[in-house]
This record gives C-alpha cells, structure tokens and sequence, in this order.
C-alpha cells in the first residue's frame, strides 16, 4: 500500500513536470519567435549605413564646394536624398519606434535631422554652391556627433534585442532544469517499477516453489499414510481370516508397528505447526543422556543389520572423567530423542553401503551427538534447502527415500528450542556428517532412569462415574471399553446439547469431552456447564491437537486435554490425576 | 529704386538655373533595366505604372502610416514580358544587391512599384523603384526573408 502510494506520487510529479515543460515550450517558442521579429528589421545594418550616407555627403558637398559643376551638384543632392532615406527609416517604423522608448536622446537627434532636411526641402533640391556652403558644417556637426554617439545608439538600439535574448535565456535555463528534473523522475520511477517488477517476479518464483513444495509435501504424506494404513487394514483382514492365536499376536504386532509409524508421521506434521507457534516449553528433568543415545541408536541395529550397514556407537567422555554407565544431565530428553531419531533414521535411509557412527561426545558444557555416514551425500547448494519445511533435496529423493521432508525442519528448531545448534558437513558419494551440540547441566543426583518399557496399568484401579461426549461411534466405542477396562462407570453422550442435558439429570464425577461435534461442540457445552454451576472437572479428549485449541479449552474451563490417538495409559493417568483431586 | 542690371541679370540667370535644377531633379530620368537572358527592356517610372494601373495600399516596416503605391505585381510583370525565370537579382543605387527566390516572392505577392500616393517616389522615398510585400494584408510577411528583398531605390532586374 505504502508502496502503491510512493509509485503514485512519483507519477504525478512525472505529470506536474511534463505539463510545466509543455508550458515552457509554449512560451519559448513565442519568445523565439519574438526575438527573430527583433532581427528581422536589420537595425544594425541601417545604422552604419547612415553613417556611411553622413560620410559620403559630407565629402559630395566638399567636391562640389571646390569643384561647383551640373555633376557635382547632382551628385551631392543624390547623396543628400540617399541620407534622407536613412533618416526616415531610422525615425519610422518599429526602429523608430524602439528607439523613441529606448533611447530619447538619440531618437531626438535624428528627429533633428530629419525635421531639418524636411524644412530645407527646396534649398536642398537647388543645390545653390552658396548652400551648400552653408549646409556642409551643419552636415560635418551631424557626422562628428553620430560618430560620438553611434556606440551608445548601437547598444541602445540593442536594448530590446537584449532584453528578449535575456529573457529567452531565462526560459531556457528553466527548460534544461525541468528538462534533468523530468529525466530524474523518470528514472526513479523506472528504477521502481523496475525493482518492483523484480521483486514481485522473485515472489512469484518464491510462492511457486512454496506451492510446489506443498503439493510435493500432500504427495509425500498420502504415501506415508497410505503405508502403514496398508499395514494395518491388511493385518485386521488377515486377523478375521484367522483363528490361530499365534499368528494373531504376529499381525498384531504388524498392526501395532504400523499405528506407530502412521502416528509418528502425523506428529511431524504437528509437531512442526506446533513449533511454527513458537511456544514450545522446555522440560527440565534429570534423565541419563548416554542411555538415552545408546538406545535411539539401538532402535536402528534392525534396520541397519537388514541394509547390512555397520551402526556404531561411540561414547567420548571429558577428559579425566571416570568412564561411567550413565551420563545424568538434566533437559529435555524427548526433544533430544526426537532429534536423533530424525538424525540417525536419515543416516540409514541415505546410506545404501558402509557405515553409520553415532558419537556422544561431552565436553566442559557442551554435549554434542555426532552422526556420520557414508552415504549419498548433500551438494552444497542444497545444505540450505534441506533444513527449510517440506524442502527434501529434490523432489526425485522423496520419492526414492520417502519421509515427509519434515524431519530436518524440525530437528533445527528443536535445537534452537535447546538453545543448540545442528550443523552439517558433507560431500556428494561420500557422506554427511550431522552435529548436534547443546548446552547441558549435570545432574546432581543420580536419579533412576526413565522407564521406557510400558506397562499396562492394573485393571478396575479407578472408580467412579464418568460422562462420555463423543459423537464418533468407533471412538465413542474404544473409549467406552478403555474406561470400562479401568474400572469407571460410563454414560455416554453423542454431542453437547446431550451432554448438558446428562449434567442435569445425574451426577458424574469426571466429563470426557470431544471437542468438534455436531449441534453444540466442547467447548460451548464446557460453557453450559460451567454456567449452570458444575464444577466436576471436565477433561478435553480430542483429534485436534493445536496449541490454539488447547489454549480455548482451558479458557473455559476444562483442566486436562487428551489428544487422539491416545494410550491406555495415558488417559488412565490423566483421569486419576483429576479424580484425585476431587475425590 | 533701379536695379543694377548685372543684378537683374543674376537673378534671372538663377531662376533659370533653378528651374533647370528643379528638371533635372523631378524628371531625373531614372529607369528601370529589366535583363533577361537575351533581351533587355528599360522602364521609365511612368511607364511602369501605366502597364496595368495596379496599385497596392500597405503599411511597410518602414513607415507609420498605410500608403496607395502604384505599380506592377512581380508576376505580372513576368507574363507581361513572357519571362520564366526561378532567380531574380535586383540591383539597387547603391550597388546594394540582393537575389530573390521568384516562386516564394510570386506566392507572397512581390509588388515593384515606382509610385506613392500618385507621386513618383523620390530617391529620398525609397524611389525609384522599389519591391514591396502586402504587409497589411498578409503579417506573416513581415519576416527577414521578405524584407531583405524589398529592395528600395531599385534601378536594375535581372531574371536568371
């Protein structure tokens, strides 16, 4: 807009400009036209004509003073009528007229010239000897005087010739001004159309690629999703075709893996928007960082063993520090587990011979993951791009490797979340080098680590009666058995208006709500509820898993949120964390 | 009272020289040569008026007031002496010459005329023969071109 304004205002300095020019164009051109008219009456070429006929009348009467004869005489009265004619062109017309405003005195002097030849008419005719004797001192005074005063007629004759060039001057002086002034306008002007032109082709190109990189990005996701649903739809067929409970409990880890990876894809996809928000907190526990790398390492020793790849693991610990079997610091373990996985999944997918070496290393603050292969390699014009969302080095690589080109976009920023930093190293056929180095506080204590083995929780450990909102029957179902599982009383509810309803008419000591339901969502009926004055806790168990929404459940009033899908365990934490509270 | 007879004598001999002078100055006898390329024609003032009797009224750059000249249009002129030429030079008193461009002179109406306000015009009037231009009618001639070649005191034309 600001922009738009700018270009706006330089145009109609361009117009005001163009249109000023035309104005003096106008006005020089009949200046010009005024000055030739000046030339045209040839006004210096009369005067020293006349001085010319004073001179040559002058020596005629002195010839026919000495020498009095018919020739002679005739002569000097052809001089005195040449001089005559001078005097009347000088006096009349517009030289006379200029010179009468110009220049009084010598205006008068050829007046008196002229007012004496008139009344001398007849006698200068005659021609008598005794005449001209009289007139040739009169006629010499005339030539002496114009010989004093021709300069000053000259320059005053001049005048006006001067005064119209003076003023042509002028005119053309405003001329060239306007005329470097328009060219200077044009020229920004040009110069920010042109950068104009410039940008918006570069945002073209930018938007471009941005849409190409999204649909490239929905294409990468329908077959990462499509996989493992494969995964799982074929396992449930094989499961119903099928009584053996051996190969039942194969298929169910098939269908268990599957669900992982599917899961796994839509939290990239979440965990980057999540991260785009900028409101990613940070945990602070203890947890064994050297366990927790051996581990994600270990995760791949299948996979690496399957593309007959050697996975290493190498620990360097700080100089003199007493080799140890666990490395307690405290952090972020899920954001540093995170990280690896993308970094080490990526080291196998790439790498088709040799090795992958994942190196924990722990210097005076610093703790930094290195993961070499020797795979395909980064160009450098690329080592960019790669770290940029949906941006895989090119789009044949997704194709050959799959991933939703995610992977590295979110690894930087987690990263950056652990105030870190992840750099890369690499040449094409040979390999890449990843380095992850953050900042790391020793733990005090040695604490017990984290259990990774999940259990399930002892059945019927829970008690009493919750309200099941959910309009989904398949979600509505699995909820039901779980809390069933887990020993609670459940009523169902299929959207808000029921729910509110439900509230009223019996007591519930917990609500699971859906969020986005037909007829009144969660979060309205949240409101309802609260209004009416219940305050048993209400808990938001939804597929919809933004910060935003989260942020809107707990305005009004909700105390926990569950994402879909979710664990067992999970909801049967939650649940008696707020079951607790009121019971 | 007597006159002394050299005196009478005198004076006669004056007035008879006056008259003499006066003649010789009125009917100074100026003509106009007009040269072609193989003949040549001699105008007197009067003769030059009389060959069609046309006359122009005009205001010039040179005078104040709007004058009756009497003379013959340039064209013709030309037809009058079957004459196809595309340069004239005209020769004035003075040995003033100037070459004049006949078919713009022709388009701007080049007037020769040896006559103002019924008078034959004197050297002292621009006289004998001079080409005007009709100024009043036409302000556009009044232009550098056309006044060098309003050629006054005129005495010769050549047709090239």
């Amino acid at each position: 807009m600001k922009r738009f304004n700018f270009i706006n205002f330089w145009f109609l300095i361009l117009f005001t400009v163009t249109l000023w020019l035309t104005v003096i164009f106008v006005r020089i051109s009949n200046e010009i036209h005024q000055f030739s008219d000046q030339i045209t009456d040839n006004r210096p070429w009369h005067l020293s004509q006349f001085q010319l006929e004073l001179e040559r009348l002058n020596s005629s009467l002195i010839q026919y003073i000495h020498v009095t004869n018919d020739d002679t005489r005739s002569e000097a009265v052809f001089k005195v009528e040449l001089l005559w004619n001078r005097t009347d062109i000088l006096v009349g017309g517009v030289a006379g007229q200029d010179l009468k405003k110009y220049d009084q005195t010598s205006y008068r002097y050829l007046k008196n010239i002229q007012d004496y030849l008139n009344e001398h008419e007849a006698e200068l005719y005659r021609m008598t000897p005794e005449f001209a004797r009289r007139f040739q001192p009169v006629n010499h005074a005339w030539t002496q005087e114009y010989k004093h005063r021709i300069r000053e007629i000259f320059q005053r004759s001049y005048q006006s010739f001067h005064e119209v060039s003076n003023q042509v001057l002028d005119t053309y002086k405003i001329t060239r001004l306007l005329i470097l002034a328009l060219g200077l306008v044009i020229f920004v002007l040009t110069w920010v159309l042109y950068r104009e032109f410039q940008r918006s082709k570069q945002l073209r190109i930018t938007a471009e690629k941005a849409s190409e990189a999204k649909s490239q990005f929905l294409a990468n996701m329908s077959h990462e999703i499509r996989t493992p649903l494969n995964g799982i739809i074929g396992s449930i067929q094989l499961m119903r075709a099928n009584d053996d409970v051996q190969d039942c409990k194969d298929l169910m880890k098939t269908l268990e893996q599957s669900s992982e990876a599917l899961l796994a894809q839509i939290n990239d996809v979440l965990d980057y928007s999540r991260m785009e928000s900028e409101r990613h907190v940070v945990e602070e526990v203890p947890f064994d960082a050297l366990g927790l790398v051996r581990s994600v390492t270990s995760i791949y020793n299948a996979q690496a063993k399957h593309k007959q790849l050697t996975l290493t693991f190498r620990f360097e610990p700080e100089e003199l520090a007493p080799t140890t079997e666990a490395l307690m610091i405290i952090g972020d373990p899920n954001k540093l587990r995170q990280i690896l996985l993308n970094l080490i999944s990526n080291a196998i997918k790439f790498t088709q011979q040799g090795s992958v070496t994942v190196t924990l290393k722990v210097q005076a603050d610093t703790l930094s993951v290195r993961v070499e292969d020797t795979g395909i390699g980064i160009s450098p014009d690329k080592r960019e791009a790669i770290f940029q969302p949906f941006g895989q080095e090119d789009s044949s690589i997704s194709r050959r490797f799959g991933g939703s080109g995610l992977g590295l976009a979110i690894s930087k920023k987690l990263a950056e979340i652990l105030s870190g930093e992840l750099t890369l190293t690499s040449e094409v056929n040979k390999g890449s080098t990843f380095t992850l180095s953050i900042p790391y506080i020793p733990a005090k204590h040695e604490h017990q680590p984290q259990a990774i083995e999940t259990a399930f929780p002892a059945p019927s450990e829970l008690k009493g009666k919750v309200l099941l909102v959910e309009d989904n029957l398949v979600n509505q179902k699995i909820a039901n058995r779980m809390l069933t599982k887990l020993g609670l009383h459940v009523t169902l509810a299929s959207n808000g208006d029921e729910a509110v309803k439900a509230v009223t008419l019996d007591h519930f000591d917990l609500i699971l709500m859906d969020l986005q339901m037909p007829e009144k969502d969660g979060i309205q009926a949240t409101q309802e509820i609260r209004e009416l004055g219940y305050s048993m806790p209400i808990i938001a168990l939804t597929a919809n898993s933004t910060i935003e929404s989260q942020q809107a459940c707990f305005e009004v009033g909700m105390v926990g949120f569950i994402s879909k899908p979710f664990k067992m365990e999970s909801l049967h934490q939650a649940i008696e964390m707020h079951l607790g509270q009121f019971a | 009272m007597s006159y002394p007879p050299m005196n009478t004598s005198w004076l006669h001999r004056l007035c008879l020289l006056m008259i003499a002078a006066l003649f010789s100055v009125w009917g100074h006898g100026y003509e106009l040569t007009i040269k072609t390329a193989n003949n040549e024609y001699k105008l007197s003032q009067d003769e030059l008026k009389e060959l069609t009797g046309s006359s122009l009224t005009t205001v010039t750059p040179w005078t104040d007031q709007p004058n009756v000249y009497s003379g013959i249009s340039l064209a013709d002129l030309l037809a009058h002496y079957q004459i196809s030429a595309t340069t004239a030079k005209a020769r004035a008193l003075n040995d003033y010459q100037v070459e004049i461009n006949l078919h713009q002179a022709l388009s701007a109406g080049a007037f020769i005329v040896s006559h103002v306000d019924g008078e034959p015009m004197k050297v002292r009037n621009k006289g004998p023969f001079w080409i005007i231009f009709p100024w009043s009618r036409q302000p556009d001639l009044i232009e550098r071109k056309y006044q060098d070649w309003s050629i006054w005191q005129m005495i010769e034309i050549s047709f090239q």
